[in-house]
């Protein structure tokens, strides 16, 4: 990232990340030891040992390895390099169209036939990709994006700063993008040799965490208008290193590599010419439990999200290396403000609720271990994370039932609480599409019956939920999103700004995150954000899970990060 | 029999029309619509994109109209497109058609040359180990559940042999596990099936006459008690094929094999409407035409049980 006058580069190789600068006495030998493990002189193992001599607890050591981990699988294998052949990988969903202009969900497929104009490192940062550097005018206002010249389409077509220009107006268009909503008010053009100019109405420093998301990857929007509705399925046209060679929903997408790619310049690449396998397939695995099987049997090379309680065999599968750290999502619970009756717009309330979940006991039990508690809206793996959320929302019914006896509710003679007459008792609307979803809630409802709440679940499939819930006593569901802050600014107007509270204060501080000039503006807006969410309770946040990956040892160069929803592909080799 | 062939032809279209009532009401009684599969809520213009969506895909006219241009368009062959992938429903049907038809297809065949020779074997050694072996395993067929066979056959072949892949569909080997676990229970009753039917045809006189007259024992069972024994097969055989479509729905979904029933399952759950009911009532009129095929099979086969005993 650039500040104002200064024009960006790529990364300067693989920092360690913030984390270091929470260190003190031991910062360097921590840090000589997780360089060791990054250049690979010692292995996980060794790391812990060695950890644990410098008095770094088990979860400290495992926090500080986890955003290395990434660059430590970037180190060249020892096995030689060998091109060709087909890496297969479980998908945990089916397939929507490959557009990234429309489609309601982005897949995996996106990597490989899609470029982005920036891109997160492993750290998070924003790194050059279609967009070899770009600058930033001292008011903040004016982004002028250098596009890369010689970049073409898979068709042949050339891909220019006209062509990125016209992109980002249908993305940002709310007739025309689904995603509009992330973008900020601006203008467009293509400006000369090869840019792209942004002209804003206020400073914001945020927007390339919506430009580094998979629906501002870069489409040939010749070939869209004429395939019309079948783009992204019969047919797509990227600038990756694959093309489409077949959409079965259902089945399978295949993409076969691209022989007349220009190649990448992202710095985190290995690979910066055309792609080593000849084809990628992604195979729909929809029921959990069906993908460890599908990785045991060697059905498929790599798979994400194994069921959780399959993930300690998988790591003993000495074939098989697991990942995990926790997603760039979180599960929340909603309850209305607006119903007053029920005292939802009350703080004392809301925190009660809060305080009843046992999020460490739902992360033990719902996910096997494979979650981490969320005090705040985001979990703690994020780069700006702030710890000072971790003073809220700890599991403590009787601070709980404390603060219920103070908002007035008092135990009825059922042993649910009361006030003027009215029960607290609700219904919370699930989604029944995330099948986790339901059985975090199920394990809170005894939670809230001990403080003397009455909840029940009601769970819906997509189509029934989404009309149902602004109407709703309560909601909630797992939201995932590669830009965190940008999507709870979504979730504080979701249903409504009313049901959220219409906080001011919080307001004010996404505000402040919109138009942020810098880095140090925006970490500053990101903490704030956390804060006030931590303690005021527009949405409850509970957990967030874990993202599992799962790879056959004989696979290299897929390289999951934890600040991307999928590993690209030009790195990707088999061995034969 | 002339008579009879018009009277359940003439039940079965009834039956289908019935089938279509429900499955296009009962699909409009589940709450939601495709809509909200297809714009994301969070979009600050889907108070337009809906209703804009709505009126293509004609869901804001009246139901009846919606269930008479639905059925006309089934009818002529062209019942819509598929919401994810604009191919045409016909194709998708086809596609899938030909996997189901693929698994459902090696599963009969299985059935039949695994069922049949083991029966006849069974009936012939009457009590012996072989027997009372085949037995086992028919009881044990019948009596597993397929969800349940399936986990325990992919854990053995797949997971601890590796021999074979535990889902998918891209060659004969994914097709072997699932046409197994779809065959079982069929393997299970028509063995015993054909057990019986078999062992009671040689108790019989003109079996003792067969034998007298020199005949070889292959013949006598394998040809003469056989064929006579084969009436209660037929009769079987629509029955299975009703119970092949049936499970196939469980099989296909554990299996990931990308026929009918996976379709019907997954459009149901994202209420694609147009696509899962034509699923719906497409496998409900093949369960009708199997019924069908049964009773005129076991009217062909059986002279006994010919209606008013003439032909």
């Amino acid at each position: 990232m650039r500040l104002a006058g200064r024009r960006i580069s790529g990364p300067k190789g693989p920092g360690l990340g913030r984390r270091r600068e929470s260190l003190s006495a031991h910062d360097d030998h921590v840090e000589g030891l997780l360089e060791q493990y990054v250049e690979q002189s010692i292995d996980r193992r060794q790391f812990f040992k060695r950890a644990g001599a410098l008095g770094l607890s088990m979860s400290a050591a495992s926090a500080l390895l986890a955003p290395v981990a990434s660059a430590a699988r970037r180190v060249p294998a020892a096995a030689a390099l060998t091109r060709g052949g087909t890496f297969i990988e479980g998908y945990d969903r089916d397939f929507t169209k490959m557009d990234s202009a429309q489609s309601g969900w982005a897949d995996p497929g996106y990597y490989a036939l899609y470029e982005f104009t920036m891109i997160r490192d492993v750290k998070g940062k924003i790194v050059p990709a279609m967009a070899e550097s770009w600058t930033i005018s001292p008011d903040g206002k004016t982004w002028t994006l250098h596009i890369r010249k010689g970049l073409k389409f898979q068709s042949g077509a050339p891909c220019t700063a006209k062509d990125v220009a016209e992109n980002f107006n249908v993305f940002r268009g709310p007739k025309t993008g689904q995603n509009a909503i992330f973008w900020p008010p601006m203008t467009v053009s293509e400006g000369p040799n090869n840019t792209v100019v942004l002209k804003l109405k206020k400073p914001d420093a945020a927007l390339p965490e919506t430009l580094a998301t998979e629906y501002s990857m870069i489409e040939n929007l010749a070939m869209r208008k004429t395939l019309g509705a079948k783009y992204g399925a019969t047919g797509a046209d990227g600038t990756g290193p694959f093309k489409l060679t077949e959409f079965t929903p259902g089945k399978q997408v295949r993409v076969t590599r691209w022989d007349a790619y220009p190649g990448s310049n992202i710095p985190f690449l290995q690979n910066h010419g055309k792609a080593y396998v000849n084809e990628v397939r992604w195979v729909p695995i929809t029921q959990a439990s069906g993908r460890a099987n599908e990785m045991e049997s060697g059905t498929v090379h790599a798979v994400k999200n194994p069921a959780g309680q399959d993930v300690g065999r998988l790591k003993g599968d000495s074939n098989l290396v697991v990942q995990e750290w926790p997603a760039i999502a979180n599960s929340f619970m909603s309850p209305n403000w607006g119903l007053k009756t029920l005292g939802f717009n009350d703080i004392r309330v809301r925190q009660a609720l809060s305080h009843a979940i046992d999020r460490v006991g739902i992360a033990k039990s719902v996910f096997f271990g494979h979650a981490v508690p969320t005090y705040g809206p985001i979990a703690p793996n994020f780069k700006w994370y702030n710890h000072a959320v971790e003073q809220y929302n700890q599991f403590d019914p009787g601070k709980a039932a404390k603060l219920l006896d103070q908002a007035g509710w008092v135990k009825g003679s059922s042993g649910i609480r009361e006030k003027n007459g009215q029960k607290l008792s609700f219904t919370h609307l699930d989604w029944a599409a995330q099948a986790q979803g339901k059985l975090i809630m199920e394990a809170i409802v005894p939670m809230m019956k001990n403080i003397g709440v009455e909840m029940t679940v009601k769970s819906l499939e997509s189509a029934a939920f989404f009309p149902a819930y602004p109407k709703s006593q309560s909601f909630g569901y797992e939201w995932l999103w590669s830009a965190p802050v940008d999507v709870l600014v979504i979730f504080n107007v979701i249903p409504s700004p009313a049901y959220n509270g219409g906080l001011k204060d919080l307001k004010a501080a996404f505000t402040q995150w919109q138009t942020a000039k810098n880095d140090k503006q925006l970490q500053a807006a990101a903490q704030k954000v956390q804060l006030i969410w931590a303690a005021k309770l527009p949405k409850i946040p509970i957990v967030t899970r874990n993202d599992i990956w799962v790879h056959s040892k004989k696979v290299h160069g897929w390289n999951p990060t934890q600040t991307m929803l999928y590993p690209l592909y030009n790195d990707v080799w088999v061995e034969h | 029999m002339r008579n009879f062939v018009l009277r359940r032809l003439t039940f079965s279209i009834f039956l289908v029309f019935l089938s279509s009532i429900v499955v296009f009401f009962g699909m409009r009684a589940a709450p939601g619509d495709v809509t909200t599969q297809l714009v994301n809520p969070a979009n600050s213009y889907s108070a337009y994109l809906v209703p804009n969506l709505k009126h293509i895909l004609g869901l804001d006219k009246p139901l009846l109209s919606q269930y008479f241009s639905f059925m006309g368009n089934t009818l002529r062959g062209h019942p819509g497109i598929s919401l994810i992938n604009g191919d045409p429903i016909s194709r998708i049907i086809g596609s899938a058609g030909l996997e189901t038809l693929k698994l459902g297809g090696a599963a009969f065949i299985l059935t039949l040359v695994t069922a049949i020779p083991l029966g006849i074997l069974a009936a012939r050694r009457h009590n012996s180990l072989l027997d009372q072996g085949t037995t086992f395993v028919a009881v044990l067929g019948m009596g597993i559940p397929n969800f349940f066979l399936a986990v325990l056959l992919i854990s053995l072949f797949s997971i601890h042999l590796r021999w074979l892949p535990a889902a998918g569909s891209s060659g004969i080997r994914f097709l072997i596990l699932p046409a197994f676990v779809l065959s079982a229970e069929a393997i299970a009753i028509t063995l015993r099936l054909v057990r019986s039917s078999v062992l009671e045809q040689l108790s019989r006189d003109y079996v003792r006459s067969l034998r007298a007259r020199g005949l070889p024992e292959w013949r006598v069972v394998g040809v003469h008690a056989f064929r006579n024994a084969l009436p209660p097969v037929f009769a079987l055989i629509g029955t299975l094929a009703r119970n092949l479509l049936a499970y196939t729905m469980i099989v296909e979904v554990i299996f990931r094999w990308p026929g009918l029933g996976y379709q019907l399952v997954q459009s149901i759950l994202e209420r694609y409407y147009t696509l899962a009911q034509v699923l719906a009532l497409m496998l409900t009129v093949l369960v009708i035409f199997f019924n069908l095929l049964a009773d005129l099979g076991q009217q062909f086969a059986d002279p006994r049980v010919r209606e008013g005993g003439r032909g």
